[in-house]
């Protein structure tokens, strides 16, 4: 099964934020709780750990990309 | 709140004991007051090429460490204080005000006009005199922040990126601003850093403290992590965002015949991975050749142009030739 992976809203203000790196390529292994990637916005690091286990298929954004809060920005097949 | 006992100035080791502290003392909140002697700590996402000045740094030899929070390039020296707090953040995010507002308020019990001003910064009278910058995981916060007390600032001057070349990337960009020393402000002009420091600890924590120290495993650990990791290349040059340089530049050979020479690069986890070189129109394969796979440094540099001659053919001094590349 493919899920996909969004921009988590860290707080009720944040509109965007910057994906400032990817921990992972496409094609790796993802285990539940590896860091997938970190957003950075008003100078906070915020390691996003992945919430599910499965293979990295494929990512929409690049690491330094701005994006709302919600958007779909991976998907991970669990199969 | 404990507060941890650090008196070491080594800005990997000290970059590295707060990443410890960060991940392993997690049962209670911590306070750190620590100095680095003269560096240049950057955010960690940010393009190392793009905030330095690469030639002078390595010349110089003072240290540059990417940190694990974010916002842009500082320096340090000894006469900077950092502190940081190391606590439970169950809810809210970018709250500064939680941890600035204590260290103004003791500031101002010490006679010092400090305000807050933007989102994470102190100044005295429209100058800033401390920034800070956070990192959140699994519920914990790393705070720190940067107080200038009697800083060095013109050190800084010839240290800072130069180039007339052009670089393009999505990495986070620093932001000058207008300083000033907390010192200057100071009734106390006799007061030490040493002092300082201390009654800084008192006004933040007046119902006491206390204090932990160190085991030897943990300084063991901590040293394995400062090898590992903060005095590698790998983490604080390689870590850099991908991005693209260019420069156009006219040189002038032994017969003053004046040679263009085009350089196009992208660098890729801190080394060139493509790029082209064209010289007076056309495109040079053998330089670019030497330069892939190299580490974007000027020692580096220097030692391929050195080694396909290619100056010597030319008749051009080395030193035009590899002000091209940086």
């Amino acid at each position: 099964m493919k899920k996909n992976i969004q921009m988590p809203k860290l707080s009720e203000q944040m509109e965007t934020a910057v994906l400032a790196a990817w921990n992972k390529e496409t094609g790796d292994m993802v285990k539940k709780g590896d860091v997938l990637f970190e957003i950075e916005t008003e100078k906070v690091v915020s390691e996003v750990e992945s919430m599910e286990s499965g293979v990295l298929e494929e990512i929409f954004f690049e690491a330094g990309d701005e994006i709302k809060a919600d958007e779909i920005i991976a998907v991970i097949n669990c199969d | 709140m404990k507060v941890v006992d650090n008196t070491n100035e080594d800005v990997y080791f000290n970059l590295a004991l707060e990443e410890y502290l960060f991940k392993n003392f997690t049962e209670s909140a911590y306070l750190l007051l620590w100095r680095n002697s003269n560096s240049i700590v950057l955010g960690k996402h940010q393009n190392v090429f793009e905030e330095i000045n690469i030639r002078a740094i390595e010349e110089s030899g003072i240290p540059v460490v990417r940190r694990n929070t974010g916002g842009g390039t500082v320096f340090h020296d000894a006469q900077n204080l950092n502190y940081s707090f190391i606590t439970n953040q169950k809810e809210g995010y970018a709250d500064y005000e939680r941890f600035l507002i204590p260290v103004i308020k003791a500031l101002n019990e010490m006679g010092i006009p400090a305000v807050k001003r933007r989102t994470s910064d102190i100044a005295i009278g429209g100058q800033k005199i401390s920034g800070s910058a956070q990192t959140v995981k699994k519920g914990r916060i790393l705070h720190h922040g940067t107080l200038l007390y009697n800083s060095d600032l013109s050190l800084l001057k010839n240290l800072l990126k130069t180039t007339a070349g052009k670089i393009t990337s999505k990495s986070v960009k620093s932001v000058r601003s207008d300083v000033t020393n907390i010192k200057k402000h100071m009734t106390d002009q006799s007061m030490t850093m040493a002092a300082f420091k201390d009654i800084l600890l008192e006004k933040l924590l007046p119902d006491g403290f206390e204090k932990v120290s160190l085991t030897e495993e943990d300084i063991q650990a901590i040293k394995t992590l400062m090898v590992e990791k903060y005095s590698q290349w790998e983490w604080n040059y390689g870590q850099s965002p991908k991005f693209s340089f260019e420069k156009d530049s006219a040189v002038l050979n032994a017969k003053g015949i004046k040679i263009q020479i085009d350089v196009k690069l992208e660098i890729i986890k801190g080394k060139i991975a493509k790029g082209e070189v064209i010289i007076d129109g056309l495109e040079n394969t053998e330089l670019i050749e030497s330069l892939t796979g190299t580490r974007y440094g000027y020692q580096e540099i220097l030692h391929k142009l050195e080694e396909s001659q290619f100056n010597e053919s030319a008749q051009i001094k080395i030193d035009n030739l590899i002000n091209c590349f940086l």
